[in-house]
């Protein structure tokens, strides 16, 4: 830049300053800032140590199980690797792993770590549940009154404290061996599947382990199927599926909070 | 729990003139099971934007016995990119569900073309950035329907062509936007020292009764390239030149409510208290010494 040019403006200024900071290169940057000893790229280099040692502190208080699992020094690579694809998007910190297990997905599915992921979707999921307001769920008698013949067009509300987590591996052994305090232990991974309805009443987080035509009709509802098609998927996987008992395990288990019959009206 | 009927029937107790000091997470069980003797608390407001949750609970504890102050860290005020909604709407939420006395943010920027960096970055000192950042200040008082005290920050870098010292700059914005100024006086420190100025002259040029809260903290000193460099950490006690200048900023705006902050390597809560009582002192003292 020649000496008499003028500052950049401040949209401009700014959108070089953040390029500066994540792709690490002083020169976009540096003839906008005043000289002096520190050198430019040394001033740039606390805010750039900023950037990093906030966000990789903030992964690990929202993943302390994975950070356990594979070491400080792996945790603080993947989270750098992790922030250069999934930069922060809020101005609260605690959103940022929101993407982690997916990342964590996309690298090591295929992998030795495959569980990894899983590990990672289940302490989000905890996150969730324990950050989340807690509407009281229906109750079985919600469906009273509803004709038998309008069942199958019922929709569902899940319960914002409730989360759906599966896994091949045995994720809540593995979580519960790496607690704080909980005596070490080797875990199979070949010891089974997870299903898992995560939820959270009062202060206490709780699993509910589901079979896996359960756990599938819950997400099919969870997601706005109708209890129709959701019905006809689980019995795609276990022709055993006992709709009725299901249905009340999830009710029990507070997973809705609303349930409607869309365009519905009552006979006077 | 208590909850509010409407906005009308409950009124923020005030936060009186003696220190607070900032609660942290490793501060609740502590907080909660002895009180401390203090005057007041503040947490950072993004800490509390969940309705549920340990946060939650200890918040709901701590403020039915102290006035209460809401810090963000993350709104961004100086930035370019558009103000985040979602990102008011939720402080909007926590502030009627804690019922505040104190709402503040940062004279600073954190984010660009969506990419946030989550700190507290300077502005430059131009005329068109404190049109830009007088009219962002308007904006978030408008939507969240209160004044906001605006902190300076501390710095590590000063860009070139200013038009406006930065405390020109600050007590313009106090002007042109009806916003109050939380003065961090160890941020005035850190930044006088990187950058060479004077930081009574800073106070000086700010009005009397602009300053509506004061903030305390500690600082780390860096040696980079072979020279000296402040960086504004939050994780020792405050130093004894911030202090000499604490008596001269309470000289000048007076009994201010101020605030003790500590964010790494959190010591007991002992200690803060031990600094807050510090701070009445040399409050107090200013003031008597001045009668």
């Amino acid at each position: 830049m020649s000496p008499e040019a003028r500052l950049l403006p401040l949209r401009e200024l700014q959108l070089r300053f953040v390029a500066a900071l994540y792709e690490s290169s002083d020169a976009v940057v540096g003839a906008q800032i005043m000289e002096g000893a520190p050198s430019v790229g040394a001033r740039l280099g606390v805010y750039r140590n900023n950037l990093r040692e906030g966000f990789i502190g903030a992964l690990a208080i929202s993943y302390p199980v994975v950070e356990q699992l594979v070491g400080a020094a792996f945790f603080r690579q993947t989270a750098l690797d992790f922030q250069l694809h999934h930069p922060s998007r809020s101005g609260d910190l605690s959103d940022a792993g929101a993407l982690f297990p997916e990342f964590l997905r996309s690298r090591y599915a295929d992998s030795d770590l495959a569980w990894l992921p899983d590990i990672a979707a289940l302490e989000w999921a905890l996150e969730c549940v324990a950050l989340a307001p807690e509407p009281a769920g229906i109750d079985p008698s919600a469906l009273a009154g509803i004709p038998a013949d309008r069942y199958e067009d019922l929709e569902f509300t899940p319960n914002p404290a409730t989360r759906l987590v599966e896994s091949r591996f045995p994720v809540v052994r593995i979580w519960q061996t790496n607690q704080p305090g909980a005596a070490p232990e080797q875990v199979n991974l070949d010891a089974g599947a997870d299903h898992l309805l995560v939820r959270r009443r009062g202060r206490e987080l709780e699993f509910v382990h589901l079979s896996p035509a359960d756990f599938t009709f819950a997400r099919m509802l969870s997601r706005g199927t109708t209890l129709g098609l959701a019905t006809d998927a689980s019995l795609a996987i276990d022709p055993g599926f006992d709709l009725a008992r299901s249905l009340r395990t999830l009710i029990l288990a507070g997973a809705f909070v609303r349930v409607a019959l869309p365009n519905y009206r009552r006979n006077p | 729990m208590t909850t509010h009927a409407s906005k009308s029937v409950t009124n923020p107790r005030p936060v009186p003139a003696r220190a607070g000091i900032g609660l942290r997470a490793g501060h609740f069980s502590a907080v909660i099971d002895n009180p401390p003797d203090v005057g007041w608390f503040e947490v950072h407001s993004e800490n509390h934007f969940a309705p549920a949750g340990a946060a939650h609970d200890a918040l709901e504890a701590v403020r039915a016995d102290y006035p209460l102050s809401l810090h963000g860290v993350g709104l961004s005020l100086g930035g370019t990119d558009p103000i985040d909604l979602r990102h008011v709407e939720r402080l909007a939420q926590a502030i009627e569900r804690y019922q505040p006395t104190l709402v503040s943010e940062h004279l600073c920027w954190s984010m660009a073309g969506g990419r946030h960096t989550n700190d507290l970055l300077p502005v430059p000192y131009t005329r068109e950035a404190l049109r830009h950042v007088s009219r962002r200040v308007s904006q978030a008082q408008e939507l969240l329907g209160r004044r906001l005290l605006i902190e300076n920050v501390s710095s590590y870098l000063q860009f070139r062509d200013a038009d406006f010292t930065e405390w020109e700059f600050l007590a313009s914005l106090a002007q042109s936007s009806g916003c109050g100024i939380l003065l961090d006086v160890n941020n005035v420190y850190v930044s006088a020292r990187n950058h060479g100025f004077d930081a009574r002259e800073y106070f000086s040029a700010l009005p009397r009764g602009s300053v509506g809260e004061i903030h305390l903290a500690g600082h780390s000193v860096r040696e980079l390239e072979g020279r000296t460099l402040l960086v504004d950490t939050h994780d020792a006690r405050v130093c004894e030149d911030v202090w000499a200048l604490y008596a001269a900023a309470i000289a000048r705006f007076g009994r201010v409510p101020t605030l003790i902050e500590w964010d790494t390597g959190l010591p007991s809560l002992d200690v803060l208290v031990d600094e807050a009582q510090r701070a009445d002192h040399v409050a107090g003292g200013t003031l008597a010494a001045a009668a």
